[in-house]
């Protein structure tokens, strides 16, 4: 056990460090690229010192809401790996903003939120209460709405920002909800006391119930399942560096890790798993299709994300959790290579257009290098991570007998292999584009992290003997795998011929196709796939549907009180009129009035008594 | 109760400043002067009377009044008391900063800082007193200058009508509590609001029912709880910027107290519960309510002001939710809620100020013209949509926790939905203000200028205090939760 302040350390300096951005930003604007990456440097050496001791985590504990509640950070197996996951990428990704942003305005405000964003993230998943879980939760959904919405003169930048935040916060009522239905029936927000408590069956069976479907709800608000994936691929109006961030590194992993955190808890929920299962095996294969229509290349890896955390979901649903967070693992290092390569391409050519793209491997060779290596990681091509992960997925569903869910995420390997490849065609090979005639290659500070990360894609995997042994002490596994136990598994399973038989099918339909130039025209069900199966636009109609409604039942009752209110302004003041009238002056009238008041009185008295 | 002079002294000062500002007719700056000493003194003697109140539960001071009715004008501030003090004192001294720059001295007038301090003045004594009388006496007191405010100052087509409305309305909830009191006086012979807990044990329990409804209800229109909402949309949108601060994210205050002080300290528990359900619903259609109107105006004030019907929708389903909890998130949200909104209405009056601009669909792209204003535009829109690490976060959370330990779950998920929708109005303000392409229909968009330095100040200091709730709220908590222990009800 370490010492526990350093867990408020790999929060605190990232916090404090963009707060002394705004600073930084103030007196010496130039400084700003390099105190940020060096802040981000710090805060992943933090991560990394803690994964050490993420075997036996001690726990950071201060007062935080009077007697409600305390704010306290205990990273463990599972938390510790994705805080150094966001703490790595994260510095990565300043290195690379140095070059990328510089003429970009606004800056100051670009570091201070990219480094809220690591903080944020690191505070949700290295703490074991669920209320600063969302706290930190929100925190992150504020980040990625300032950052998405970064350019905000451009409206569209403005918008995706705001379609991001609500469509998260529309999940959050889930999460919310699951949140204080276990505060409320356990008296605690601590999530091992309340996985204790619902084992000693504290939590009545329909509120278990309500809190497992809320956090699938807000998992799938913020790793973009179906149906509330549409804010992600909205959200590449954003910077690619901030793609990068929210795709890889942060945010959308925040989901995964919540329904991973909380697997214990709600495993004996009917229906639970079976949910999780299919929201991922849905969400894969329909992301899949998109992605293989999509022009822009952003949009491309955006859909391929939301596929990817379909499977990761998938993975959960179908009890394999190290599998799925493995695969967490993976996709976050080749996914930030893979933006980071599109960035550096869209730097150059000007346009996110993979059809204005074309033959850039000859003046960018360093970028295409990397961008193979990364789709061939996302592919699942052996020896590269993907292809481990992914394959612990299948083995995963083949062991549970989730066959149905399997075929799914079988042909969304296909498809992935197909769009995979097919992006670094089009973009890297073939007859130089126009708006490629002019690009050169990166800066080595861009160059540095991508060449990093390809290195990762390739070793990443390596780890995996360490990594389950954490998972496995901190009581979320079984029992650990060594490396050669991984090699040994993965070649005897029966889970290696789908892979391959997706690559090789996926790889079939590639190559058969390449010669191809001009595909025929794209039929219907294609062009519905590129425009994300009308998703957007259902949602528009019910939401313009809604609001209509509400507008209809508000300008009704309007009227009505409104004519209401009327009625009795014309009742009072004629009623003070008709008053006025008896008050004239007349002294027999008023005396009139006077004697048949003392009259009525009298005979209620009298009526009284008898 | 310990005995203390600042309870006599926050009530006093203002209303003597008051009396002294409206006096100087003539002399406009020193009563902006005045006004600016008095608040920011009145500030510092609420917050340094936190302490004793926190030590000794209560602090406050006893005076003979009207002898011969047996009525003393005696003032107590218990922690309940105190936090709604310290709210109402902080937030008027912001924005009396802000006043400084939004309107000249010219402009204003002495009168104007005179009905302001007097306004605080009936605010503070409300909160303060212990006698029934007195507390109506002083709660009618608080409808003069505010309605005189409107009158003289507001901007509408019409400010008298407007006045009349606010003062009418507001008055037949004022009446219903003249009832219950003066019912209370006559049947229990008790008039001290600290001691009538014992005396109404022992009255049937449909007579308390009757009361309870009778306060209920006198303290909801004060609240702006649907459908008693009428008169607060014209009231905050057309009244001057500052003074819309004063009665959307100061007045409203006064109901919340009212409601809570006079609910849970007089009846006993069962009262309560039985209007549980129903203040529940009422709750639920004003979140909504003020939510989809705050979406259907594009006139910047009325958004706000909408949002508030919206915002006391969440605070009264915190009390009706009748759990620890949810009282303790309501009477948090009085400082959340009265700091974004307050920050809201700046913002706003800082565009309008700059622009001339009105409304949300005149203008466009003002954040490079403006950033200050627009973060913090941003930062009171994100604290109403209850976004961490803003205050109002800390206490909407809360507010939902009681929703749910209350056994109505699914109206607690109907309340929860309803901040998606209070995200949407605030964001969407934001997003057509301050994002997209620069425009002003209503003047030279290059003539758009930063907020003059007081009125970023204010605002400034209130982002701050939201943003320092937000972060560490243990403090707050423990203030009260020590109110909530004179309840001992749940």
């Amino acid at each position: 056990m370490m010492n526990s302040s350093i867990y408020m350390a790999q929060i605190a300096v990232p916090i404090g460090g963009a707060a002394l951005t705004l600073l930084v930003g103030a007196i010496k604007p130039r400084l700003r690229p390099a105190f940020a990456f060096l802040v981000g440097a710090a805060t992943a050496c933090l991560t990394i010192i803690t994964l050490a001791g993420a075997g036996s985590p001690g726990r950071f504990v201060i007062p935080w809401q009077g007697v409600l509640n305390e704010f306290s950070l205990s990273p463990d197996g599972l938390s510790a790996y994705i805080a150094a996951a966001a703490g790595v990428l994260g510095c990565l990704i300043l290195l690379y903003s140095a070059r990328y942003m510089e003429h970009e305005e606004g800056l100051t405000r670009y570091y201070a939120l990219v480094l809220l964003f690591i903080g944020a993230m690191i505070g949700l998943v290295t703490t074991d209460n669920l209320l600063v879980m969302y706290f930190f939760w929100e925190t992150v959904g504020l980040c990625s709405y300032s950052l998405i919405g970064f350019n905000y003169d451009n409206p569209d930048a403005a918008k995706a920002g705001l379609k991001a935040f609500i469509t998260t916060k529309i999940g959050d009522v889930g999460l919310l909800t699951g949140i204080m239905t276990l505060y409320v029936s356990t008296g605690t927000f601590n999530i091992f006391e309340i996985i204790d408590a619902a084992a000693g069956g504290a939590i009545p069976a329909p509120a278990l119930s309500l809190a497992g479907f809320g956090f699938l709800m807000g998992a799938a608000g913020k790793s973009a399942q179906v149906p509330l994936h549409v804010w992600l691929p909205d959200a590449m109006e954003a910077p690619t560096s901030v793609s990068a961030l929210i795709h890889a590194a942060t945010m959308v992993n925040a989901g995964v890790y919540a329904i991973a955190r909380t697997y214990p808890l709600f495993s004996e929920v009917a229906g639970w798993t079976t949910a999780v299962t299919w929201v991922g095996a849905i969400t894969a294969l329909l992301a899949a299709c998109m992605a293989l229509y999509a022009r822009d290349l952003k949009r491309m890896l955006a859909y391929s994300t939301v596929s990817q955390l379909g499977y990761m979901m998938f993975g959960i649903g179908v009890g394999g959790l190290l599998a799925s967070q493995f695969h967490l693992l993976s996709h976050a290092i080749f996914k930030a290579l893979l933006f980071l390569c599109a960035g550096a391409v869209i730097h150059e050519v000007h346009t996110r257009n993979m059809d204005e793209m074309g033959g850039l491997g000859r003046k960018m060779p360093v970028i295409r290098t990397c961008y193979l290596i990364g789709v061939l990681a996302l592919a699942g091509v052996p020896i590269f991570n993907g292809f481990w992960s992914k394959d612990m997925l299948f083995a995963s569903a083949l062991h549970s007998g989730n066959i149905v869910p399997l075929v799914f995420a079988v042909a969304t390997a296909v498809l992935t292999v197909i769009y995979s490849l097919r992006s670094y065609f089009r973009v890297f090979t073939g007859e130089l584009s126009a708006a490629g005639e002019k690009a050169h290659q990166s800066p080595p500070s861009m160059l540095l992290p991508l060449v990093l990360l390809a290195v990762g894609a390739v070793t990443s995997w390596l780890i995996i003997g360490i990594y389950s042994a954490t998972l496995h002490q901190t009581g979320l596994i079984g029992e650990a795998i060594s490396v050669g136990h991984l090699i040994h598994e993965t070649v005897q399973s029966t889970a290696l011929l789908l892979s391959l038989l997706a690559l090789f099918l996926g790889g079939a339909v590639v190559f058969s196709t390449r010669k191809a130039k001009t595909a025929a025209a794209p039929s219907g069900l294609a062009l519905w796939a590129g425009k994300g199966f009308g998703f957007d636009q259902f949602y528009l109609a019910l939401l313009n549907g809604a609001y209509q409604v509400a507008g209809a039942v508000i300008s009704t009752y309007d009227s009505i009180s409104n004519w209401v209110g009327k009625a009795a302004i014309f009742l009072t003041v004629g009623f003070g009129k008709t008053l006025r009238n008896q008050n004239i002056g007349d002294l027999n009238k008023n005396l009139l009035w006077l004697v048949s008041g003392i009259v009525i009185i009298i005979a209620i008295v009298c009526v009284k008594r008898g | 109760m310990k005995y203390s002079l600042i309870p006599l002294l926050i009530f006093v000062i203002p209303l003597l400043a008051s009396l002294v500002c409206m006096a100087l007719k003539k002399r406009p700056r020193w009563s902006q002067e005045i006004a600016l000493v008095t608040c920011l003194a009145t500030a510092a003697l609420s917050l340094a009377l936190v302490p004793e109140v926190l030590r000794h539960g209560s602090a406050g001071i006893d005076l003979a009044w009207i002898k011969s009715f047996g009525f003393n004008f005696s003032l107590l501030v218990d922690a309940l008391g105190s936090f709604t003090i310290v709210t109402i004192t902080v937030l008027m001294a912001i924005d009396i900063i802000y006043a400084r720059q939004y309107m000249t001295p010219e402009e204003a007038g002495s009168s104007f800082y005179g009905w302001t301090l007097m306004f605080m003045a009936a605010m503070v004594g409300a909160v303060a007193a212990t006698q029934l009388i007195q507390f109506y006496f002083l709660w009618e007191l608080m409808l003069i200058p505010s309605t005189a405010l409107i009158v003289y100052w507001g901007s509408g087509k019409r400010p008298q009508a407007t006045g009349f409305k606010y003062f009418v309305i507001t008055h037949i909830g004022a009446a219903l509590i003249l009832i219950a009191i003066l019912w209370i006086i006559t049947v229990t012979g008790e008039s001290n609001i600290y001691a009538l807990a014992g005396a109404l044990a022992h009255l049937p329990a449909s007579t308390l029912t009757v009361l309870a409804v009778l306060f209920t209800i006198g303290f909801a229109v004060k609240m702006a709880i649907f459908p008693a909402h009428v008169w607060l949309p014209d009231a905050h949108s057309e009244a001057p910027l500052p003074v819309s601060v004063m009665l959307s994210a100061i007045m409203m205050n006064m109901g919340i107290y009212g409601l809570i002080r006079f609910l849970f300290t007089l009846f006993p528990a069962g009262v309560a519960n039985s209007l549980g359900l129903a203040l529940m619903i009422f709750a639920l259609i004003s979140q909504w309510y003020g939510g989809l109107q705050a979406l259907n105006h594009t006139e910047m004030k009325r958004v706000a002001a909408y949002s508030t019907i919206s915002q006391m929708g969440y605070v009264l389903f915190g009390i009706a939710s009748l759990s620890m909890l949810g009282l303790k998130g309501s009477i948090f949200h009085m400082l959340n809620h009265g700091t974004a909104k307050a920050l809201l209405f700046m913002s706003i009056g800082s565009v309008i100020h700059s622009t001339g601009a009105t409304h949300l669909d005149k203008v466009g792209g003002l954040a490079k013209k403006m950033p200050w204003t627009a973060l913090c535009c941003s930062v009171a829109a994100l604290a109403l949509a209850g976004a961490p690490p803003l205050g109002a976060f800390q206490s909407e959370w809360i507010i939902f926790a009681g929703g749910f330990s209350s056994p109505y779950t699914v109206l607690a998920i109907i309340a929860v939905c309803a901040s998606v929708l209070t995200a949407f109005y605030v964001l969407r303000l934001v997003m057509r203000v301050f994002f997209g392409h620069e425009r002003n229909e209503c003047g030279d968009i290059n003539e758009v200028h930063e907020a003059p330095p007081a009125m970023l100040a204010s605002m400034f200091a209130l982002s701050l205090l939201s943003l320092a709730v937000g972060i560490y709220p243990d403090f707050f908590h423990r203030w009260i939760e020590v109110a909530l222990q004179t309840f001992g009800l749940f």
